[in-house]
């Protein structure tokens, strides 16, 4: 009866309420969320690691107990105990960092690991180590793909944990792409032309494991994080495509610069052709499944795209051995364009494959309890 | 939820941190009127709150029955203890706004860009006493239960009922411009509930 007075109350209130409801809004700043988060798992763990210390102290005891019985004379005893205490001390402090190091997206100290990486490339003196250290911080960001693509979280968890870490490789390939045209300074072509090999290597890395990471993933991956891949994947080779483009713009290009232009277009046409046969595949295949008559144009385009790639790779690969780099550069760009659009086709084509597939077996397997049951 | 104490990790702890933070603040910012002071205080609430569940860890049996009503009720402890330790009487909600608005151009109460209409509702939060200011902060922000609040403020279910309607009534009067500001006003609330029981 309280209850039912209340509630008629409120809704005579409701205005105000409402007017009230607007200080929702009022929230604290992302930042200190995170710093405060990081402190307070740093803070967890050190107690963790004090506990632990306690313990060893205790054992320590006991062995030092054994030992003045064993050694009851020897004078470095005092030396001895303020050696080990230092090394476990030490030890629990760069025991806590190596631990943060190892962490995940969802693990008490990633938020250390993250700020560690952020205090490292703040302090680093020199650009080239910065490249360095933002190198290995996407290599870390590959390995953490890799762990949680393997982990055996549940689908919601994980699409969370590899939206997390895939946002902040994107992030670093925007850092990469914004820098290479500042990299591309009159004084310091080399400098510029090192960078650029380094943020393509980079580029290729990161699409690479995207690629396997999207094959591992489980079929129940949500929209956005499809779409965040696909987004990723498309910055990971336009960096490539402007890193490369770099390189041949390079004035007096030496030998071992067109060595390296070279596998770098070797490595792009391999994966072109890899792409193109799937491309036409997935047209074929999706041709022989029994399906709706509109669907037909679909697969002739599919196939079309393909053969036209196909074609503009042949291109491609007769500019490079004439050393024409920049037209077969321009040249890529429009394939890419090609591929990337028949891709798109390519995955709507699979989607409704699966459909029809699924729906054939599923009127198969009532067929046949049909047939079962008039037997 | 009842959890035992003993069996609450450091994750599942990070976990309610994630989940409750944002609302601590909220809660301790219209309290004190400070950006700084109400993250020095959210991150000492969780830290407390920490330190109790640690205690004794391996031997206790403690269950928390609401973890959310838990963490406000050390909340609500260290803004008391605050104002104890500075000598200072609580804010109303007016001066916090004041204070904000002046201090900083882009605190979290410009963010949200407050209309006008709302500055008249904040301020006549403000006029509420402290339980009043509360229970309307943790019924209609955070969206509490009854029974939480009651937790909370270790009263009875029907006494919250009763402090919430005279809040919303009060808030009503000050902003019809009917009430007096009643910063400093006691109520019987054990006498409220016996009279509504009565009746």
């Amino acid at each position: 009866m309280q209850k039912q007075n209340l509630v008629l109350e409120e809704q005579g209130f409701s205005e105000i309420i409402n007017q009230i409801q607007v200080l929702k809004n009022v929230k604290p700043k992302e930042s200190w969320v995170i710093s405060c988060r990081a402190k307070l798992a740093l803070k967890l763990e050190m107690e963790h690691k004090r506990e632990m210390l306690t313990k060893d102290a205790s054992e320590l005891r006991e062995l030092f107990t054994f030992w003045q019985a064993w050694q009851p004379k020897r004078a470095f005893r005092p030396a001895y105990a303020v050696a080990v205490a230092l090394a476990v001390v030490m030890g629990g402090g760069a025991l806590t960092s190596l631990a943060a190091l190892q962490s995940v997206p969802g693990a008490p100290l990633y938020p250390v690991k993250i700020a560690l990486e952020r205090t490292g490339l703040k302090v680093a003196p020199t650009d080239s180590l910065k490249m360095k250290m933002q190198k290995d911080i996407v290599g870390s960001r590959l390995s953490e793909l890799r762990v949680l693509v393997k982990n055996h979280d549940s689908a919601e968890v994980k699409n969370e944990k590899v939206a997390q870490v895939v946002e902040s490789i994107h992030q670093q390939l925007i850092t990469d792409k914004e820098q290479l045209p500042q990299a591309n300074k009159p004084n310091g072509s080399e400098k510029s032309l090192a960078a650029a090999k380094i943020v393509s290597a980079r580029a290729d890395q990161v699409k690479k494991a995207i690629t396997q990471a999207k094959e591992k993933l489980p079929s129940e991956v949500n929209s956005n994080l499809s779409e965040k891949l696909a987004e990723v994947t498309d910055m990971a080779e336009k960096t490539s495509m402007q890193a490369l483009e770099m390189m041949i713009a390079k004035k007096e290009q030496t030998e071992a610069d067109k060595k390296d232009i070279l596998a770098k277009f070797d490595e792009i046409i391999k994966e072109k052709e890899l792409a193109i046969k799937t491309l036409a595949a997935v047209g074929q295949q999706a041709s022989k499944v029994k399906s709706s008559a509109d669907k037909l144009p679909i697969n002739a385009v599919l196939i079309n795209q393909a053969d036209e790639a196909d074609d503009l790779l042949g291109k491609v690969e007769t500019s490079v051995k004439k050393e024409a780099f920049g037209a077969a550069l321009e040249t890529l760009k429009t394939l890419n364009e090609i591929v990337k659009g028949a891709e798109k086709i390519a995955e709507t084509v699979k989607q409704q494959d699966k459909g029809v597939i699924e729906l054939n077996s599923a009127k198969n397997a009532t067929s046949s309890a049909l047939i079962d049951s008039s037997k | 939820m009842l959890v035992k104490v003993a069996n609450i990790t450091e994750q599942q702890f990070l976990g309610f941190y994630d989940q409750y933070s944002d609302k601590l603040y909220r809660y301790i910012y219209f309290r004190v009127g400070s950006e700084e002071l109400a993250q020095d205080l959210t991150s000492e609430v969780f830290l407390k709150s920490w330190e109790y569940v640690n205690r004794d860890k391996a031997s206790s049996n403690k269950q928390l029955a609401n973890p959310r009503a838990f963490f406000y009720q050390v909340a609500r402890n260290l803004i008391t203890d605050f104002y104890r330790q500075k000598d200072k009487s609580p804010l109303s909600l007016e001066e916090v706004a004041d204070k904000v608005i002046a201090d900083k151009q882009d605190g979290p109460l410009e963010q949200a860009a407050i209309s006008l209409d709302m500055e008249s509702v904040k301020a006549a939060l403000g006029r509420l006493n402290e339980d009043y200011r509360d229970i309307v902060i943790w019924r209609y922000l955070d969206e509490m239960e009854i029974k939480e609040i009651a937790q909370i403020m270790e009263k009875s279910d029907g006494a919250v009922r009763v402090l919430l309607s005279r809040a919303l009534s009060n808030l009503k009067g000050v902003l019809n411009g009917q009430l007096e500001p009643q910063i400093a006003e006691e109520i019987s609330v054990q006498e409220q509930v016996a009279g509504e029981e009565a009746a």
